[in-house]
């Protein structure tokens, strides 16, 4: 396939590969940040354990202390694995550009692309679904 | 731009076949996010109309439901996620447009807004950061002074 492209075809020129580059920094910087975040999110969660269920227990009578931290937890790991899967995708996306582009490696910028597009991909989906519980959200009211 | 098409060798990156059909499913995506973001701020802004309208009334006295500080603040989001949203359609319409026309310079420009989509995000994160940081510190400074 790539035998077929003639000079005039698009390439990955020095002012695109600037731009990439510039691009796989930020989004490096960005996953990683969130990584971080959600982290010290957890840990912060977790050290507040008994508080957090004495406040669940007054503010639910019926709930337990220890189901409401629970069903929170649970809530919580679904979230972070959610946020971590796109994080990952980006950071991998990052990574396998600038790689590409660093070593001039066709196969290993295509699959950048491919991890960009898994990011957009999902995050589109996580869009759509936040959108309809918004607009949800909207009605019910 | 011309001149650095003609200084990329026979050696360099080229945007493929399969690059060139991940650009279009990478630009379709963006321009979902776009599309539900933009739809998500017209929801943002009906709900803090109709917020507004919702005066509650108490033995003679109107309340609004919604505090000026929480006006203050949905604005400032939409106003901030319409900048990152303009450079996301940037991106998504420009890269498009390049692969379609196999047009150099659109696919650059698209790049490049691409870079400045995750640069305000990243540059937002660091100042939320910051601000988050001093709260907390001075919240813990007038804790311990009491």
């Amino acid at each position: 396939m790539e035998e077929n492209q003639s000079v005039f075809d698009l390439q990955v020129d020095q002012a695109a590969s600037q731009n990439l580059l510039g691009t796989a920094r930020w989004a490096k910087f960005l996953s990683v940040v969130a990584f971080v975040c959600m982290g010290l999110f957890l840990i912060l969660f977790l050290s507040l354990q008994s508080q957090l269920s004495r406040g669940l227990s007054d503010l639910i009578p019926g709930l337990g202390a220890s189901e409401g931290f629970g069903i929170i937890l649970v809530i919580i790991i679904i979230v972070i694995g959610i946020v971590g899967l796109l994080m990952y995708f980006l950071l991998r996306a990052a990574t396998h550009i600038r790689g590409g582009i660093e070593t001039k490696n066709q196969q290993q910028f295509n699959a950048g692309l491919g991890y960009l597009k898994s990011y957009f991909t999902m995050y589109g989906i996580i869009a759509i679904i936040g959108l309809i519980f918004k607009i949800l959200g909207l009605f019910s009211k | 731009m011309e001149q650095t098409n003609q200084d990329s060798s026979l050696f360099d990156l080229k945007i493929d076949e399969t690059s060139k059909d991940l650009l279009r499913k990478v630009a379709t995506w963006a321009m979902v996010v776009v599309v539900t973001s933009l739809i998500g701020y017209v929801t943002q802004i009906i709900q803090l109309a109709t917020a507004r309208n919702r005066a509650v009334e108490y033995e003679g006295f109107k309340f609004s439901e919604r505090s000026q500080s929480n006006i203050g603040s949905t604005i400032f989001s939409i106003v901030v996620g319409l900048f990152l949203t303009y450079f996301l359609y940037q991106f998504a319409s420009l890269s498009k447009k390049g692969v379609e026309a196999v047009s150099q310079p659109d696919l650059n420009k698209s790049f490049l807004n691409l870079k400045y989509y995750f640069m305000v995000t990243g540059i937002l994160i660091i100042i939320g950061f910051t601000i988050a940081l001093l709260v907390m510190l001075l919240f813990g400074a007038s804790s311990m002074s009491r």
